[in-house]
């Protein structure tokens, strides 16, 4: 029988997150893998394929034009006879992804496993592109309305602003933060390649209407690249990066539904938290996975903004960047307001927060997504954010503990992972 | 015996009535379209194919037809747990607590009036939509309901929207109705009346100018 192991991250690359990037996704993925080879000389698809799966991570087949688009990637590889299976789960495919990896690890069934995450999102018009993501949404009732995601994220954003007295200003800062940070990133950060300028706040008062709170800079764009992450066991994880490793400590995984109005009093949340939470302004399955991940991590939640060093969380929007630090328990000993104007997630602030760029610096190219956040956390933790960036303008020194959030539907899928360096 | 949804006997299913209307709109499938290519500056080549790909869905709604149905009649229709009491709109044709064990609920027709939860003044939507911006997309508590429902709310002054706002139902001409939820949506009730321009009305009216200007450019 197998048995149960600890998990550990060995290894990362993305590709450049781009739109587009003239790239088919064979070429994307094997750019990674290659990367990964000269990254780690004793790394082999061999041992992949004597003691591991392949997880794949991509969320639309609209957007591949082809149904088991990762067939054509696992044939690619090179690879037959190893098990391989696809999750999406929305916007939060890769930390589900990750999830279904560290399970396999943890339970025994596999000792590496590679996680392989892309999205073409520009196979199609911009305007189609948001409406094959707005079919994740209720399509009976809600995308009939004409309103896609940055629509539904808003109107929860506004009236999380109303109950905790928040500004436009305070999401503007989220934003630049996440664009500004990604300029030391360097080439492979989307607002890197495509602006290549830091912005300020008045840049993102005065960008066009999106939906009211949102203007353009509060949101990432359309993107396009893949990211793989090696999920191992303890030797494997030895054996490949022997000083540039980190254990998965904590991984919580968390759902909530689909339509964000049914949320306001469901009593799976009811019965958990009490009357009137979540509401709308809430995200409930990012408290409850955050809940869970700490708890394997041995981390408090009053003091969880001490406890974690630094964070990569999905930033879709600066209003869901905020409404994600409430949710993870950052503001319980301060307010939010506070703690944004304390500037706690900034980069010499108590718990820097996606220092890499995040979505709305690095990008989005959704089945990628999560795996890119999983692998700036990662570089922090290991003292390669130097080698990867070659800026050491957004480097966390010293971080231990690090956290990994990736977030789907309108709250409709949460995860949460803890990581430490070994 | 349990109760469950029953599954209509497909004799009763007209199916040359389907195909008729469904070859209303004919589907082309994979089609070849156009193609380009290039050098990019490094002197790599690039070749982009177009290929255009089409589909009719048929949304089947079975047990969800009496919500259509009453639509199509002007009525919200909403459902009711026989167990727990719990009524929901949009409607859950089982109940949504585990304790109830996915009872299988009553319809109840709903109120034509609601409170405004929370709402977002959009300044850009999805293509079918873009050349009614500014529009207000809101969700609402309709009735007792302990779900809200997100639909439009159709006000002068999209910046006048407040939260906890009384809204009426309003419903499309019943020539016009087709059993989808863009037949209906909310509008302040007659009763209501804004409080005085704020700081934030003002900036979301400044936010608004230039979505007014481009939508009177999409629409020449």
């Amino acid at each position: 029988m197998p048995e149960q192991q600890q998990v550990f991250i060995a290894g990362g690359t993305t590709t450049p997150f781009d739109y587009p990037v003239n790239l088919q996704i064979e070429e994307l993925v094997a750019n990674t893998i290659r990367q990964l080879y000269d990254d780690i000389p004793n790394f082999h698809l061999k041992d992949v394929r004597e003691d591991g799966m392949v997880v794949y991570s991509h969320f639309s087949v609209h957007f591949a034009h082809q149904l088991t688009s990762y067939w054509i990637l696992h044939d690619h590889l090179g690879l037959v006879g190893v098990p391989h299976f696809r999750i999406d789960n929305g916007g939060n495919t890769g930390g589900s992804a990750l999830y279904a990896a560290y399970a396999l690890v943890r339970a025994g069934l596999a000792d590496v496993v590679p996680v392989i995450g892309y999205e073409l999102m520009g196979s199609v018009s911009q305007s189609k592109g948001s409406e094959f993501i707005a079919i994740a949404s209720d399509t009976r009732y809600e995308a009939m309305l004409g309103a896609n995601y940055t629509n539904y994220y808003a109107g929860l954003a506004r009236i999380f602003m109303e109950e905790y007295g928040l500004t436009e200003e305070d999401f503007a800062e989220i934003a630049v933060k996440n664009k500004n940070n990604a300029i030391a990133t360097g080439e492979k950060a989307q607002h890197y390649r495509k602006v290549g300028k830091k912005l300020t706040v008045d840049d993102v008062m005065g960008s066009r209407l999106i939906s009211y709170p949102l203007k353009k800079w509060d949101c990432c764009f359309m993107s396009e690249g893949a990211a793989t992450i090696l999920v191992t066991n303890e030797k494997y994880a030895k054996q490949y990066s022997p000083d540039h490793y980190v254990e998965i400590t904590g991984a919580g995984l968390s759902s909530c539904t689909i339509r964000a109005g049914d949320r306001y009093a469901f009593p799976g949340w009811t019965e958990r938290y009490g009357e009137g939470y979540p509401g709308l302004g809430e995200f409930a399955a990012c408290r409850h996975s955050a809940e869970v991940a700490y708890k394997m991590a041995g981390i408090n939640w009053k003091d969880s903004h001490k406890q974690i060093d630094v964070a990569e969380v999905h930033d879709a929007f600066s209003t869901s960047e905020f409404q994600i630090y409430n949710a993870l328990g950052w503001c319980e000993s301060t307010t939010p307001k506070q703690f944004i104007r304390d500037k706690m997630p900034m980069m010499d602030g108590e718990i820097p927060t996606n220092p890499g760029g995040g979505l709305i610096g690095y990008g989005h190219p959704v089945g990628a997504t999560g795996l890119m956040s999983a692998i700036e956390c990662y570089y922090q933790l290991t003292g390669l954010v130097p080698r990867e960036h070659k800026s050491t303008d957004n480097e966390v020194k010293d971080a231990e503990v690090g956290l990994v959030n990736s977030h789907a539907g309108t709250g409709t899928s949460i995860s949460n992972f803890i990581l430490k360096r070994v | 015996m349990t109760k469950l949804h029953p599954t209509p006997n497909n004799n009763d299913f007209d199916w040359e009535d389907w195909k008729k209307l469904s070859k209303l709109i004919p589907e082309k499938g994979w089609v070849w379209q156009n193609f380009r290519a290039g050098s990019a500056a490094d002197g790599s080549d690039w070749v982009e194919q177009q290929i255009y790909y089409d589909m009719l869905y048929t949304f089947r709604l079975g047990a969800l037809s009496p919500y259509a149905k009453g639509l199509m009649n002007g009525k919200l229709m909403g459902t009711k747990c026989p167990k727990c009491g719990d009524v929901t709109f949009p409607p859950r044709v089982n109940c949504w607590n585990l304790d109830c064990k996915l009872e299988i609920t009553d319809w109840v027709e709903m109120p034509m009036t609601g409170i405004l939860h929370t709402f977002t003044i959009c300044g850009f939507a999805a293509k079918s939509a873009l050349k009614k911006l500014p529009f207000v997309l809101a969700y609402v508590l309709v009735g007792e309901s302990k779900t809200a429902i997100a639909n439009i709310l159709k006000i002068d002054k999209p910046w006048h929207t407040e939260t906890n706002m009384p809204v009426v139902v309003k419903f499309a001409n019943e020539e016009d109705r087709v059993g989808n939820i863009i037949d209906f949506w909310f509008e302040p009730d007659p009763e209501w009346s804004p409080s005085p321009m704020n700081a934030e009305k003002e900036r979301i009216e400044k936010l608004c100018e230039p979505v007014y200007e481009w939508v009177r450019i999409l629409n020449r």
